[in-house]
């Protein structure tokens, strides 16, 4: 390769981590402002001083810590859900043949078509009949098996894990079970890592149906928490980036804690036959 | 649609296996396996889907009696003109974010493929970074970033000594801002999918390609690109199915006043505001219906187009 | 190595719901034996205090407040609720009550709680809004969004218009005079009068006497809404309005470099100018011009699932009266619905954001003069057919008459 070709590779890459990292920047720049400050001509760039008092508000203003945790129990449960029914249907959908098959898996398909908005009045109507309006049980249960990722782990499978493995399971006498648990599984770790992180991220930040769902106070995700700092007439813009910020962080956190098993797990995940 | 043909290996040679199985049970376990999801639609997603058809062909305001109508509701949506519009915002802003956005992911993901970068891992968790925030909070501070006054966008402009632009009710730009926010929240995320498709793509291929003298943007073409034909069409099933969808950029970044001649009204937040700000519960089912029917379209031309194109290129 | 993994998540998850149990119980042991009353509200419609009062005063009850996010959400929250085992008690409303009064059934009628007797405390058309028909009342008010004329004074200076808000109000008495000061403003200072035509327009609405519909047909106030729209117009075509959206970031810059001069804001507004970063002294208030008008204001109503009607009913009037609509002045800004909170010290209110002045006469007088109009639950669908046009002559320069025909054919196809 020619050094102008890595140049510009590294060029590239370079900056498109600076456009991704940017916006955090900006965030902690306005969270560090006070309202009056944000608008200033021309922009300042800098971190400002308020960011500590900006933080003491919001914690003030929401039960930040109790939300946090309440957020962290609901995405770790449903992605663990998730992370075992899906891949055990993607595999099914992949690997294993049956009658209507092809129809099943466009039926699953069809459901991620159609736009969720509408579907909240009639299905708290359904939840409100099972009585688990206010429950996290009506968070969790209706999308621990969910079309996207089933259809993820379907794509990721049909091509990584080697027929010849799964012939030579049979043939020793394992059940299709077994051979899910035992041979495909390990197979699928990086496509389970990301769908782990798909779902953990998709209920932490979730608004609308927790929203509808949840009536007590004690029970709020970090999401509604974080209305508590819009008033009705107004909103004071570094409260409530200081807020997102606060509730970014702990994903952060996490990220950059499991960064290492998630990343490297996705992407290096080879086959080894 | 033509969903399972595109799977090789056992599914190729179904007949081999049926008589492989001995136990009953052997039989029922794919059902068993993918049971949960069907379950959970049955008990869960039927019935809001059969009452939102209901409602497609009422009148509703969302507390009182619902009254059916029949087809009236269809005929308006098919002379709603701000229907027809809000559809062109939202092509013109999925086509705006999609298409340079998988692009670029998939030119990054193979990028970092190649040996040269020595913080591999540190680099594509940077590039991940943006999906772990909230969509709304994300918008948020692009509405500020963007906003027409004084924002960062126009400070940069006015310090090249460009006119500012009014980014929030331009039309084209209000369309671009939407875009941009998509862009920057699904390309890492779409890069690391291909990665996830790259890393299972056996080394010897590209290793030999190159000992044959490949370049890397013959390997890319060549080899990559068709070696990830599932996983590219799963990201842009994906990126149309959630990309004619978009509506929470849309509307927090233009929370009053947005209009479909104005650029920023799409599909779902028409039928958001025709339905819980209008209270018109059954219209706005019928603009969802509308919306399925499109999305349904769209996504069947995209799953022709993919395969064959790749295909080709193969 | 991968089972340790799992088995951390896994430990994880069941430490969480452990800790969760334990909540569970410890709420359930205090709440024995007392009448449970859980109402929704939204945040900025309650005060700490007035909700601290009550709980006290009803100590024999068990009162749960439930902070809900605002605006549409919350009436999708509520609606869904409707009929609902897990429904409030009582519940918040905000000022589209209008879409409520046609379901009358789904509410308690107050007026079996002997609120009828408490009319002559409260704003009267306030007052008049929370009826369904002459004996069945839905909700008790809260507040109110009485509008003044808020203005600029460096703009007001370089325009050589007086600045004094007593003077103001005598020179700024009619929407003509509005024009004319506006007129002023771009001629001398070359500053707009006006934030943007849609704002402009969003004012004269609120100040129709006369409905969107009369019996139900589509009136468009007999005029009044044409009379609004052209006076719009007029002001954006002769150049008074600076054209930024109203809310937002935009807003908030404008208010407080003083982009533009001029606005005819409810009571809360002052919260917003003090939010949005205004020096002391750029901003003051005087009469508002034409006809006297409001913006926002909530209620409370008591659902008819509840299982405590009366005991509901008096939290309502107790959470209304004047004790606790002082508390929510004083904490919020609230403007009050009480009459009696009108008192010598309210009027002699000031706020530092204002010098010594004593603003607070101006927006009584508005509340005072205010008539009740009744609303049609698709009157606000038809004014934003409007507003959206109107916004499209401020975003995109469209033809106003072109705007006023293509709202006016969008607005019959409403049913």
């Amino acid at each position: 390769m020619t050094r102008i070709m890595h140049g510009s590779i590294r060029l590239l890459v370079g900056l498109a981590v600076l456009l991704s990292l940017f916006p955090f920047y900006w965030m902690l720049v306005m969270a560090s402002k006070k309202n009056s400050e944000i608008y200033r001509t021309p922009p300042s760039l800098w971190v400002g001083d308020q960011l500590w008092h900006n933080i003491q508000a919001v914690i003030a203003q929401t039960s930040f810590f109790h939300a946090l945790f309440n957020t962290l129990f609901i995405a770790v449960t449903s992605t663990l859900l998730v992370l075992f029914f899906d891949s055990l249907a993607g595999f099914a959908f992949a690997k294993l043949h049956f009658r209507g098959q092809a129809f099943l898996f466009a039926f699953l398909l069809g459901t991620m078509m159609i736009p969720g908005q509408l579907n909240i009045i009639p299905s708290f109507y359904l939840m409100d009949k099972l009585g688990w309006v206010g429950s996290y049980k009506a968070l969790i249960i209706p999308g621990m098996a969910n079309a996207f990722g089933i259809f993820w782990i379907k794509q990721y499978c049909t091509d990584s894990i080697p027929d010849s493995l799964l012939e030579a399971a049979k043939l020793d006498g394992c059940s299709t079970f077994r051979i899910y648990w035992s041979v495909a599984l390990p197979i699928m770790r990086p496509a389970l890592a990301f769908l782990a992180l798909f779902s953990f991220m998709g209920s932490w930040n979730d608004y609308m149906w927790p929203l509808i769902i949840l009536n007590d106070e004690a029970k709020y995700t970090l999401m509604l928490a974080l209305t508590q700092l819009k008033g009705i007439y107004s909103v004071n813009y570094p409260l409530v980036i200081t807020g997102t910020l606060l509730a970014t962080l702990p994903l952060l956190v996490l990220f950059i804690f499991f960064s290492k098993q998630l990343i490297s797990g996705i992407t290096d995940g080879a086959v080894k036959e | 649609m033509e969903v399972s043909d595109h799977g090789t290996g056992l599914q190729t040679a179904p007949k081999h296996q049926r008589h492989r199985f001995r136990f009953d049970l052997e039989k029922v376990t794919p059902y068993l396996a993918i049971a949960p999801f069907y379950l959970l639609f049955l008990v869960f997603g039927l019935f809001p889907i059969l009452f939102s058809g209901y409602l497609a062909l009422s009148k509703w305001d969302g507390i009182g009696q619902i009254q059916f109508t029949g087809w009236t509701n269809l005929q308006r949506l098919a002379q709603d003109t701000d229907f027809w519009l809000s559809l062109k915002n939202t092509v013109l802003i999925w086509a705006l974010g999609t298409f340079p956005m998988l692009f670029l992911a998939l030119v990054l993901a193979f990028m970092l493929s190649l040996k040269m970068f020595k913080h591999k891992e540190t680099l594509k968790a940077l590039l991940f970074l943006p999906n772990i925030t909230s969509v709304v909070a994300i918008t948020i501070l692009f509405g500020l970033i963007f906003s027409n006054l004084d924002g960062l966008a126009n400070g940069v402009l006015h310090l090249f000594g460009l006119r500012s632009i009014n980014w929030l009710t331009s039309p084209n730009w209000v369309r671009v801002v939407i875009a941009s926010v998509n862009v920057w929240q699904y390309t890492g995320y779409n890069m690391i999918i291909y990665l996830t498709g790259i890393a299972r793509i056996s080394k010897d291929y590209s290793e030999a390609a190159q000992m044959d003298g490949a370049n890397n943007r013959q390997i890319f073409w060549k080899i990559t690109v068709p070696q990830l034909k599932p996983i590219i069409l799963f990201t842009v099933m994906m990126s149309t199915i959630g990309g004619l969808q978009v509506f929470s950029e849309a509307q927090v970044l233009v929370p009053s006043g947005a209009t479909p001649q104005g650029g920023a009204m799409t599909i779902v937040y028409y039928l958001y505001n025709t339905a819980f700000t209008n209270h018109q519960f059954g219209y706005g089912s019928t603009i969802a219906w509308g919306l399925v029917a499109l999305i349904v379209l769209f996504s069947a031309v995209n799953w022709y187009v993919t395969t064959k194109r790749i295909q080709g290129v193969n | 190595m991968k089972l340790k993994k799992y088995g951390l998540l896994l430990g994880l998850a069941l430490c969480a719901s452990l800790a969760l149990g334990a909540c569970g119980k410890k709420n359930a042991q205090a709440s024995q034996g007392k009448i449970k009353l859980s109402i929704n509200y939204y945040n900025g419609a309650i005060s700490k205090e007035a909700m601290a009062n009550t709980k006290e005063h009803f100590s024999k009850y068990q009162l749960q407040f439930k902070q809900v996010p605002s605006n549409e959400d919350f009436d999708t929250k509520l609606k869904a609720s409707f009929g609902s085992k897990a429904a409030p008690d009582i519940t918040a409303i905000n000022n589209n009550i209008e879409d409520y009064l046609p379901y009358k059934t789904k509410f308690v009628n107050l007026t079996k709680y002997g609120t009828k007797k408490l009319a002559k405390d409260y704003v009267t058309w306030k007052w008049d809004s929370t009826y369904a028909d002459p004996d069945y009342q839905i909700a008790m008010p809260i507040d109110i969004g009485p509008k003044a004329l808020m203005f600029n004074v460096a703009n007001f200076e370089k325009a050589g218009l007086p600045t004094d808000p007593k003077q103001v109000s005598e020179l700024i008495k009619t929407e003509d005079d509005y024009l004319k000061a506006a007129a002023q403003m771009k001629e001398k200072a070359n500053l707009p009068m006006f934030l943007s035509a849609v704002a402009l327009f969003e004012d004269r609405e609120q100040k129709m006497t006369k409905g969107i519909f009369k019996n139900g047909e589509l009136s468009l106030g007999e005029g009044q809404l044409k009379e609004a729209w052209d006076f719009a117009v007029k002001a954006y075509q002769s150049g008074y309005t600076l054209d930024v959206k109203l809310g937002g970031a935009d807003n908030a810059n404008a208010q407080q470099k003083g982009l533009y001069s001029a606005m005819n804001k409810a009571s809360w507004a002052i919260a917003d100018l003090e939010e949005n970063g205004t020096k002391p002294g750029t901003w003051l208030i005087a009469k508002a011009p034409g006809q006297p008008s409001n913006t926002g204001g909530s209620y409370l109503a008591v659902l008819k699932t509840t299982a405590h009607p009366q005991e509901a009913a008096e939290v309502v009037r107790y959470l209304t009266n004047e004790k606790n609509q002082r508390a929510n002045f004083k904490e919020l800004s609230l403007f009050p619905t009480h009459k009696a909170v009108y008192d010598d010290a309210f009027m002699k209110t000031t706020n530092k954001l204002f010098g010594d002045e004593q603003y607070n006469p101006y927006f009584v007088d508005a509340a005072n003069a205010m008539k009740y109009t009744e609303s049609d639950p698709r009157s606000g669908t038809v004014q934003r057919i409007f507003e959206d046009q109107m916004q499209l002559i401020q975003d995109q320069n469209k033809n106003p008459d072109q705007a006023w025909a293509d709202a006016v054919k969008k607005a019959k196809t409403i049913d």
